[in-house]
C-alpha cells in the first residue's frame, strides 16, 4: 500500500520521443485526473497537482526508465494505481513499478543509452583521447570536451550501449554520441539510469 | 516509427504536430474499412485541434463500424520542405498512410484566407487540384463549414460541398458511397449525382452558371430535373440528443483551445447586421442543463481537463445560464475546475456573474462594442449603449482588473470620422472610470486596448451588398484614430492589416472566376495567407493580374439588389427579404429587438428545431 509519497518507473517510446519535457509534465496533470489519482496539490491561489521528474529526457530520445514523483492525499494499493494510470496513459507510455521512494534524485549520476542504427557505424571517434564538441547549455553555445562525461561503452553489432554523465553540473545529451559517430538518425534509448559508481541502478 | 519519419521530425520545430499517437486517437483495422476518410484541418495542428466542429465530426464518422476517419493538418513550412525533399505525400495523423489513398478527403473551411492551404495540401497529396482532373480512383474530395455557404471561388476545386451542420449528412454520404461501392455501380459521376439529391449536398459541377457581360452572374441551372434548384442546408433538430463526444483526443503539445468545450446552444438571438454566424447558424436550438451538466462531468473524466469552456455565440444569452452554471459549480469547485465564459456580451457583466465564475484568470477583461458611437452601434444592431459598457468597466475594475480590451471594426457601412472619434472617446471614458472607482488600488494604472478590425462584408448578412471601403478610406480611418488616440495615457491602440482583409472581403463575396486567383496564387508560392509572415499582398495582386481579374469587383463593388448573387445557390433558412429590411433599417440607425423580445421573421424558424426560440408557424 502506498501512503503518500509515490514513485513510479515508466516508459516513454515511439512518437513520444518528440514530445518535450514541458508538454509531458502538462499530459500527466490531465492523465492524473482522469486516472482518479488523489494526487495531493500545492497550496496558494492556483493550485496545481505537485509533481517531479528525475531528469528530463531530451526531445528525439526514447525510454525505458523514467521516474516521477507525487504525493497522494490517502493511501492506494501499488496495482490499482499502476492500473489506473495505464489506463489513462497515451499507450506509448506506461508504468512499469510504483513504490515508496527512498533514494533521491539527487543520486543520480549517469545514464545509459542503446544507441542504435540501421547499418554498422564505426566508434573510432569514441576512441580519441579528447573528443571537443560545441556543446549547447543556458550560457550559449561553446567548445568543449565531452570525453570525460562519457564513463564507458560498448558496441555490439549495429548498436552502441554506453553510460554518460547525467549529473545536474554535467549532462550529456546521448545525440552528441549520435552525432559524433555519424548517425544523427540513430535511434536512442535509455535504458538506466545509474548511481555514482556507474553501474548500480537508480530505483 | 520509421527512420525517414523519425529523421524529417528531428529536423522540424515543432515535431508534435506531426507525431499523433495522442491519448484518445481513434485507430482502426484497414482491413476491414469500407470507406477511408482524411479529414483536413487547412491550418496548423494548434488551430486545428481547436475546432469543436471537426471533433464532433471526427466522432460521428468514427462511429460508423465500417468508416474510418483521421485527421490531417496543414504542415508548417519546415515540415513541407522536409517531406518535398523526402518525397513524402500528404498523410494522415492516425495511420500515417497518403491521404491520396483514402475514399475521401474532406476540408473544414472556417475562413476565407485558408484557401491557398487547401490547394497547397492537395498539391502535396498528390491529387490534381481542379475537380474536372480527378476521376474515380481518386478520393472524392469535400468541403464543409461556413464558407461553404459562399463556396464559389474554390468550386472547381472540389466534388461536393455539404451545406450545414455535417453530424447527420456526412455518415449519410459515407453510406451512399459504401452501398454504390458493394453494388459495383460506383463512378465518381453516377455518385455525385445521387449525393446532389440528398438535402445539403451541393455538387457545384452540376450546377451551370452564366455571367452576363459586365462579370455579374446571370444565373445558376441544374444540369439534371432531379436535383434541387437551391441546396437548403442542413441542421441537427435535437441538440440534446445530437451526438457530443464523451472523450476526446488528448494533445500533447498546446493547442489554442486546450480545454473542454461545452457546446451549449446552436445560432444566436441577436442579429447584428454584420455577423454571418448569428445568421447561418439559425435558428436557436439549446440543450438542457441536465443534458450539458452530464456532458461536462463525463468529459472531465474521461479527458482529466481542469478548465471548462461553454461555447457559444453568445453565451449570456442561453436562457437558463444560472441553472447551468450552478449546477455546474455544485461539483467543478471540488474538482478545481476552472469554468469559463467567453464570449460575454457587454449588457450582461453583471457583479453577480464574474463572482460565480473566473471568466478570465489574468488581469484582463474583453469587450466588444464593435462601434464608437451609439448611432453606429445602432445600425448594426448591435444593441449595447455606452451606459452598459461603463457599467461593466466598473465592475470589473471594482473587482480588481485593470485592463480592459475593447475589439472595435473601421470601415462599416454608414460609418463618418465622427464615428473613429467616437472609438477614441469611449476609450478615454473607460479610461476616466477607472480613476472614479475609490477603492482602486493606488499605484495602479489602467490600460485600455482598443483593437480594431477591417470590416469585410459577408454574404448572407444585410451587409452582403455592401463593398467594402477602399484600401485607401480604411487606412485614412486608421490613421485619424491613431491621431486621435496619440499622446493619450494608458490607450493602446493596434489595428488590422487592411490589405488581409481586403483579400478577405474579395474570397467571401467572390465566385467561380476565382478559382484563377487562387490556382495563380498557389503558383506563386501562397500559402497560409491568416498567418503575418506569409502573407504578400503584392504576390495577391500579381495573382489577380494573372488570372486577368479585378478585386475591387468583388471587395469593393457595391453589388446590385437584384443581382444574383454568387450565393444565391444556398438556402441557409433566413431569407433574402428579411435582409433587404435590415439593410433598409441599418441605413436609417433603427435596430431590431432580438429574437426573444419578437420574432422579425428571418424565416430560419421553417428549418425547424427544438427549444428554439421560435415561435413555431
Amino acid at each position: 500500500m502506498l501512503s503518500s509519497a509515490v514513485r513510479v518507473r515508466f516508459t516513454k517510446v515511439g512518437s513520444l520521443q518528440f514530445i518535450s519535457h514541458l508538454d509531458l509534465n502538462r499530459t500527466m496533470k490531465t492523465v492524473m485526473i482522469r486516472a482518479g489519482i488523489p494526487i495531493k496539490y500545492s497550496e496558494g491561489f492556483n493550485p496545481h497537482p505537485k509533481m517531479v521528474f528525475a531528469l528530463p529526457l531530451s526531445v528525439g530520445a526514447e525510454s525505458v526508465t523514467e521516474f516521477l514523483d507525487f504525493k497522494l492525499d490517502r493511501p492506494m494499493a501499488e496495482e490499482e494505481l499502476i492500473e489506473r494510470l495505464n489506463r489513462a496513459l497515451p499507450p506509448e507510455m506506461r508504468v512499469l513499478e510504483a513504490y515508496t521512494p527512498t533514494a533521491k534524485f539527487t543520486e543520480i549520476h549517469y545514464a545509459e543509452y542503446r544507441i542504435e542504427d540501421e547499418e554498422d557505424f564505426s566508434i573510432a571517434p569514441l576512441m580519441q583521447d579528447s573528443i571537443m564538441m560545441m556543446k549547447r547549455s543556458k550560457s550559449g553555445e561553446k567548445e568543449c570536451d565531452i570525453k570525460p562525461l562519457i564513463f564507458s561503452f560498448q558496441k555490439e553489432e549495429n548498436a552502441l550501449t554506453c553510460v554518460l554523465s547525467a549529473s545536474p553540473s554535467a549532462y550529456l545529451n546521448p545525440e552528441y554520441v549520435a552525432k559524433l559517430l555519424g548517425i544523427p538518425d540513430a535511434t536512442i534509448l535509455r535504458t538506466r539510469v545509474l548511481l555514482a559508481d556507474g553501474k548500480t541502478s537508480f530505483r | 516509427m520509421d527512420k525517414s519519419m523519425r529523421s524529417i521530425l528531428k529536423r522540424v520545430l515543432k515535431p508534435g504536430r506531426y507525431t499523433g499517437g495522442e491519448y484518445g486517437q481513434i485507430l482502426k483495422n484497414k482491413a476491414d474499412m469500407a470507406c477511408r476518410v482524411a479529414f483536413c484541418f487547412p491550418d496548423t495542428y494548434e488551430i486545428g485541434m481547436s475546432n469543436l466542429g471537426v471533433r464532433l465530426l471526427y466522432g460521428v464518422l468514427n462511429r460508423e463500424p465500417d468508416v474510418w476517419c483521421e485527421r490531417v493538418y496543414a504542415p508548417w513550412d519546415d515540415m513541407e520542405a522536409q517531406m518535398r525533399e523526402h518525397g513524402i505525400p500528404l498523410f494522415a495523423h492516425e495511420s500515417r498512410d497518403p491521404i491520396a489513398d483514402f475514399d475521401m478527403v474532406a476540408f473544414t473551411l472556417q475562413y476565407e484566407l485558408c484557401y491557398t492551404n487547401v490547394l497547397n495540401m492537395l498539391e502535396l497529396a498528390g491529387l490534381p487540384l481542379l475537380a474536372s482532373e480527378r476521376n474515380d480512383s481518386h478520393p472524392i474530395v469535400v468541403g464543409g463549414g461556413p464558407c461553404a455557404y459562399n463556396a464559389e471561388p474554390i468550386a472547381d476545386f472540389f466534388d461536393v460541398f455539404s451545406i450545414g451542420e455535417g453530424e447527420e449528412a456526412l455518415p449519410e454520404m459515407t453510406r451512399l458511397y459504401i452501398r454504390m461501392k458493394a453494388e459495383g455501380r460506383y463512378t465518381k459521376a453516377d455518385f455525385l449525382h445521387e449525393l446532389a439529391k440528398i438535402p445539403g449536398f451541393y455538387v457545384p459541377s452540376l450546377y451551370e452558371v452564366s455571367y452576363h457581360e459586365d462579370g455579374t452572374i446571370a444565373s445558376y441551372t441544374p444540369k439534371y430535373d432531379d436535383i434541387p434548384v437551391k441546396i437548403v442546408k442542413r441542421i441537427i433538430k435535437d441538440m440534446n440528443t445530437s451526438y457530443f463526444p464523451d472523450k476526446l483526443i488528448m494533445p500533447y503539445i498546446e493547442t489554442v483551445h486546450d480545454r473542454i468545450m461545452l457546446e451549449v446552444y446552436r445560432g444566436c438571438i441577436r442579429g447584428c447586421r454584420f455577423c454571418q454566424a448569428g445568421i447561418i447558424f439559425r435558428p436557436v436550438r439549446e440543450k438542457t442543463p441536465e443534458v450539458l451538466d452530464a456532458q461536462a462531468k463525463c468529459l472531465y473524466e474521461s479527458t482529466g481537463y481542469d478548465e471548462i469552456s461553454l461555447s457559444s455565440l453568445s453565451i449570456s444569452d442561453y436562457s437558463e445560464l444560472p441553472e447551468l452554471t450552478d449546477r455546474l459549480l455544485s461539483w467543478t469547485n471540488d474538482a478545481k475546475i476552472n469554468l469559463s465564459l467567453p464570449s460575454l456580451r457587454i449588457d450582461s457583466f453583471t457583479k453577480e456573474l464574474m463572482d460565480k465564475i473566473s471568466t478570465v484568470r489574468t488581469g484582463g477583461i474583453t469587450f466588444a462594442p464593435e462601434a464608437g458611437t451609439q448611432r453606429l452601434r445602432d445600425a448594426i444592431n448591435k444593441n449595447v449603449c455606452e451606459e452598459d459598457l461603463m457599467r461593466a468597466c466598473r465592475t470589473a475594475f471594482e473587482a480588481g482588473k485593470t485592463s480592459v480590451k475593447l475589439y472595435f471594426m473601421n470601415g462599416l457601412p454608414t460609418e463618418t470620422m465622427a464615428d473613429i472619434e467616437g472609438i477614441a472617446d469611449l476609450a478615454g471614458k473607460v479610461n476616466e472610470e477607472f480613476y472614479r472607482n475609490p477603492n482602486r488600488m493606488k499605484g495602479k494604472a489602467p490600460t485600455v486596448t482598443i483593437s480594431v478590425a477591417c470590416f469585410v462584408p459577408k454574404p448572407f448578412t444585410a451587409f452582403q451588398w455592401y463593398g467594402q471601403d477602399s484600401l485607401e478610406d480604411l487606412k485614412r480611418k486608421q490613421d485619424h484614430l491613431l491621431a486621435c488616440v496619440k499622446g493619450k495615457k494608458h490607450i493602446r491602440y493596434n489595428w488590422h492589416d487592411a490589405e488581409v482583409s481586403r483579400i478577405e472581403a474579395v474570397f467571401a463575396r467572390g465566385d467561380r472566376k476565382l478559382s484563377r486567383a487562387l490556382i495563380e496564387a498557389h503558383r506563386l508560392g501562397q500559402k497560409f495567407d491568416g498567418w503575418d509572415e506569409h502573407f504578400s499582398y503584392t504576390t495577391w495582386l500579381q495573382a489577380f493580374a494573372n488570372a486577368n481579374l479585378d478585386p475591387a469587383f468583388y471587395a469593393n463593388r457595391h453589388f446590385g439588389l437584384d443581382e444574383v448573387l454568387p450565393w444565391d445557390i444556398i438556402d441557409c433558412g433566413v431569407t433574402k427579404d428579411f435582409f433587404l429590411r435590415e439593410r433598409d433599417k441599418a441605413y436609417h440607425a433603427q435596430t431590431t429587438p432580438n429574437c426573444r423580445e419578437h420574432c422579425s421573421g428571418c424565416g430560419a424558424n421553417k428549418l425547424g428545431g427544438e427549444r428554439s426560440c421560435c415561435p413555431q408557424r
